[in-house]
């Protein structure tokens, strides 16, 4: 057998779920969203202001079926970072909404749409922290693996609609897409290098 | 914990990833039990004797404290 591992078939599953809901999401909020101002029924505005919740729920649905599907020290690392993002979110919570109900800080409902990027992104954090006590490089695994010209691919996309947006799409979703596109082509890069320097340990006879 | 997955594994001539394949875990779930950074648990370690036709404690034994 090769030394390379194929994908198992709970990544390619969840990728083939994860991708299309998160690109619903982002084609929703970039296109959709802009529009809701505009419609005074409550009960259609109520639907639409709803409806980014569908991928973000699939989303969470295909992260749940990884996990369940994950081997045991996988899971272990997806429960430390599940741990770490629930006190690190749960006492940011905490301290926000005090300072928000002593008047220090003045907040509206809309700074609860940052709960749950916020949780992700700690999670992340926490489960790269528990990837390196067990010597995993988690950016890099053979499964996980998002491949660098994928990474590539997307950044371009994203910078393309960027440029052809610009002076179509408000200054704010320009950034946000030339600001996504870059960090896309970085990730391609770090993943790259990060994946010749494996290889090259492995031809050295390090790994194997 | 100590053990000899890497030794075992070598004499069949598998790499890391067809081991990995055999019991249905990750490359680097393998990379970890062999460094000694994770000890499976029982089922995996059964799974392990199993596969390299071994008793359990010739391939696990208890490391320093």
């Amino acid at each position: 057998m090769s030394k390379s591992m194929p994908m198992r078939r709970s990544y390619r599953r969840y990728y083939r779920e994860f991708f299309p809901a998160m690109g619903a999401y982002v084609l929703f909020m970039l296109f959709a969203w802009p529009y809701l101002g505009h419609v005074q029924a409550p009960a259609l505005k109520a639907v639409l202001a709803l409806l980014p919740v569908v991928p973000v729920a699939l989303v969470i649905r295909a992260m749940v079926r990884l996990v369940l599907a994950s081997d045991e020290l996988e899971q272990r690392t997806h429960l430390v970072g599940l741990a770490v993002a629930t006190a690190v979110v749960g006492v940011l919570s905490l301290a926000v909404g005090f300072l928000a109900a002593a008047r220090v800080l003045d907040l509206d409902g809309t700074i609860l749409l940052w709960v749950f990027p916020v949780l992700m992104v700690v999670y992340a954090a926490g489960r790269a922290w528990a990837n390196r006590r067990y010597g995993v490089d988690g950016f890099c695994t053979d499964e996980s693996a998002v491949r660098a010209w994928q990474f590539l691919l997307a950044g371009g996309v994203l910078l393309l609609v960027a440029w052809l947006g610009n002076g179509h799409m408000k200054d704010y979703q320009v950034g946000m897409l030339a600001g996504m596109g870059c960090s896309w082509v970085a990730a391609a890069g770090v993943l790259a290098v990060r994946r010749w320097q494996r290889a090259r340990r492995r031809d050295a006879g390090e790994q194997d | 914990m100590n053990n000899h997955v890497r030794q075992l594994r070598s004499e069949l001539g598998w790499s890391q990833a067809d081991l990995a394949q055999r019991l249905d875990v990750s490359r680097q779930t393998i990379n970890a039990i062999e460094t000694g950074k994770y000890d499976p648990s029982l089922p995996l370690a059964f799974k392990l004797a199993r596969l390299f036709d071994r008793a359990i404690e010739t391939i696990f034994e208890p490391g320093e404290e």
